[in-house]
């Protein structure tokens, strides 16, 4: 059995490659657009600061970030001691989650249908697996626990933008002047969101660059970036006076060209975000595979991924990017949105907080599904105008048909692959 | 590979709409101000001017009136009620509205106002198109709130507006009773038909007035959530 990795390792490598490359490239090319579109939206970047923005924290969040979740999807989900008899198997499954994931976006994304990558994979994975091999070699309580973030994801976010805009709101918005509270408080949002992402790059994203730290080095050196960070944002700051100004199209007051120089710094974050969760998981099966492989076809549980990998999908999103993501994000910076910086910043930070902190855990959830949470919860502190709920029910119903259609199809994928290489 | 859908999530704010919309409704008030004033002057060639741009105003009105409906599906989570939203729409609109009916009456009758309420007359027209000009001041606030999140401040202060304007409702008011009771010991001098009408344009001036503090009562309602 083990013959057929070794027969026909090199084909399998690079089949997974190619499939890896191509999921980043789609996430790129169409996902992307999700995660900077609030930012494009509010009229807080043009198209072109958001592209450049998304190339550098989509790779730095891969890179940095990305460790835990491609660990959970190439090791969480299925029960390496029961499969570890036949790893053929997992490769196979692996290249059938990959292919299933990446046709099924490419359906959906024709079709327009909000899909999400996330839960493609995890679908997917656990079609093959349950189907394919047998439905004890799936760690259900892990499946559950990822199942059970995709729930409570956009309810975390909603409640924190939620929060976030009420504190705009009684700290800026109804202060006697609005202006000068804006410059006061807004820098403690740019550390806010300079602590979180430097916090989860020294917790968990420098290990394998050969640094680690200790939780109170990590504690105390994100203190000393964020402040940094912070007090680059508060001289950008300064240059900004209180008379209204067109920038990008919009007519905004001085309080919202505030908030949008901090939309800037939390569309980095939400950039890095989407990195360390989507593009992670995209590539996960391909670093199960490449495990399998490279180690003559042990099915390893304790060796870490492989950091090249990440290199993969980290410069797949970013070919995807420069090649179509621009296009769909001119799309969304020219509809209309309500969102103003000052309502897009506390969504953004929420949800990029969130997807964060979820990558720390290794926890694979849906940018797209968060950041509709916490849009929502700007909504529900009587933030946005108006907030189209038929669009949601869409939201909803596309992450079910996604878990069964990603199963189906990597049950096809999985079977053809067995067949074909000769088992 | 999602899409733009998720802004999708993001429907465009009626309360701009609803601004514009107001806009229009003073701007209809307005003329309709001039259009009094050439009457009484027996200016009919203004009068017709007037006339006609309040026509096309109200039809504007109408149009971004069906344009604020037509974009409140059910589905739609908003900041302030749909209910009380709709029911602002509909009471603004009666706005342009009354000013269309009123020169309506009065260009077709070729209305002519008797000297001795000439002054009354103007002077309660005056009452009820400040009014109107005071629900848009209104409108303009709650678009403001609705900017900085509904804060408490705002509130207070939109209060004072809506207080201020059923001031002035009470003030048409007074200047209604007062105009009818002076005409009425004239009444028996003019034919009955003109006189009948000319009682109905009083009342259509009052229930502009009416109306401009319904706007201000709705919009109360629409911010207390």
């Amino acid at each position: 059995m083990i013959d057929v990795i070794a027969d026909n390792g090199q084909v399998l490598l690079i089949l997974a490659c190619l499939f890896g490359f191509f999921m980043a490239w789609g996430i790129g090319a169409n996902d992307v657009a999700n995660a900077m579109g609030t930012s494009v939206g509010a009229r807080a970047l043009t198209v072109a600061q958001a592209v450049l923005i998304a190339c550098i924290f989509e790779f730095a969040g891969a890179y940095l970030a990305g460790g835990e979740v491609t660990s959970t999807i190439r090791k969480g989900i299925i029960d390496a001691g029961v499969i570890s008899a036949s790893p053929e198997l997992l490769v196979f499954g692996m290249l059938g989650t990959l292919l299933a994931a990446g046709i099924w976006l490419l359906i959906a994304s024709y079709f327009g249908w909000p899909v999400s990558t996330t839960h493609s994979i995890v679908g997917a994975i656990v079609g093959f697996a349950a189907v394919g091999i047998g439905v004890d070699v799936i760690q259900w309580p892990k499946v559950a626990s990822i199942a059970a973030s995709w729930v409570i994801s956009p309810v975390i976010a909603g409640t924190l933008s939620f929060l976030l805009f009420t504190s705009v709101k009684r700290l800026i918005l109804q202060a006697s002047n609005p202006f000068m509270s804006a410059k006061r408080y807004v820098p403690f949002y740019m550390f806010l969101t300079a602590f979180l992402v430097s916090m989860v790059t020294f917790v968990k994203g420098l290990q394998h660059v050969g640094i680690t730290f200790t939780t109170s080095q990590s504690i105390a050196w994100s203190l000393v970036f964020a402040l940094m960070i912070t007090v680059f944002g508060a001289l950008l700051l300064q240059r900004i006076d209180n008379t209204t100004k067109e920038k990008n199209g919009a007519m905004f007051d001085g309080v919202e060209r505030v908030f949008a120089v901090l939309m800037v710094f939390t569309a980095c974050a939400m950039a890095f975000a989407h990195g360390s969760n989507d593009v992670a998981n995209a590539i996960g099966p391909l670093a199960a595979i490449v495990s399998v492989v490279q180690s003559g076809g042990a099915v390893a549980t304790t060796s870490d991924v492989p950091y090249w990998i990440l290199l993969i999908g980290a410069s797949g999103i970013v070919m995807g990017l420069g090649m179509l993501g621009y296009r769909v994000m001119i799309t969304v910076g020219r509809t209309i949105t309500e969102l103003t910086p000052s309502r897009g910043f506390a969504a953004q930070l929420a949800a990029a907080g969130t997807v964060v902190l979820a990558s720390g855990t290794g926890l694979p959830i849906s940018t797209t599904h968060t950041l509709v949470g916490a849009v929502l919860g700007v909504g529900l502190a009587r933030g946005i105008g108006a907030i189209n709920l038929g669009v949601l029910g869409k939201i909803v119903l596309s992450w079910i048909v996604t878990l069964p259609v990603g199963a189906g199809l990597s049950i096809l994928f999985f079977f053809a692959l067995k067949g074909f290489f000769g088992q | 590979m999602g899409n733009d859908t998720f802004l999708g999530m993001l429907a465009e704010s009626p309360f701009s709409g609803l601004q514009e919309h107001m806009k229009i409704g003073n701007k209809a008030s307005k003329e309709l101000q001039k259009f009094i004033k050439a009457v009484s002057k027996n200016d009919w060639q203004a009068a017709r001017e007037y006339r006609k741009e309040i026509v096309s105003l109200e039809n504007q009105a109408d149009d971004i009136k069906n344009n604020i409906r037509n974009n409140l599906p059910k589905s739609l989570f908003m900041s302030v009620s749909r209910q009380d939203l709709l029911d602002l729409v509909f009471t603004m609109d009666g706005i342009p509205n009354a000013a269309k009916d009123i020169s309506g009456v009065m260009i077709g009758r070729q209305m002519m106002i008797p000297e001795e309420i000439k002054q009354g007359f103007i002077n309660c027209t005056n009452a009820a198109i400040k009014a109107a000009n005071q629900a848009s001041d209104a409108v303009k606030k709650v678009d403001q709130m609705q900017r900085s999140g509904f804060s408490a401040s705002d509130a207070s202060l939109l209060g004072e507006i809506v207080a201020e304007l059923e001031h002035i409702e009470k003030e048409n008011d007074e200047l209604e009773i007062a105009l009818r009771s002076k005409f009425f010991k004239v009444e028996k001098e003019y034919p009955p038909v003109d006189v009948m009408f000319l009682y109905d344009v009083i009342n259509k001036i009052g229930s502009l007035a009416d109306i401009s503090q319904t706007v201000g009562h709705v919009l109360i309602r629409l911010v207390s959530k």
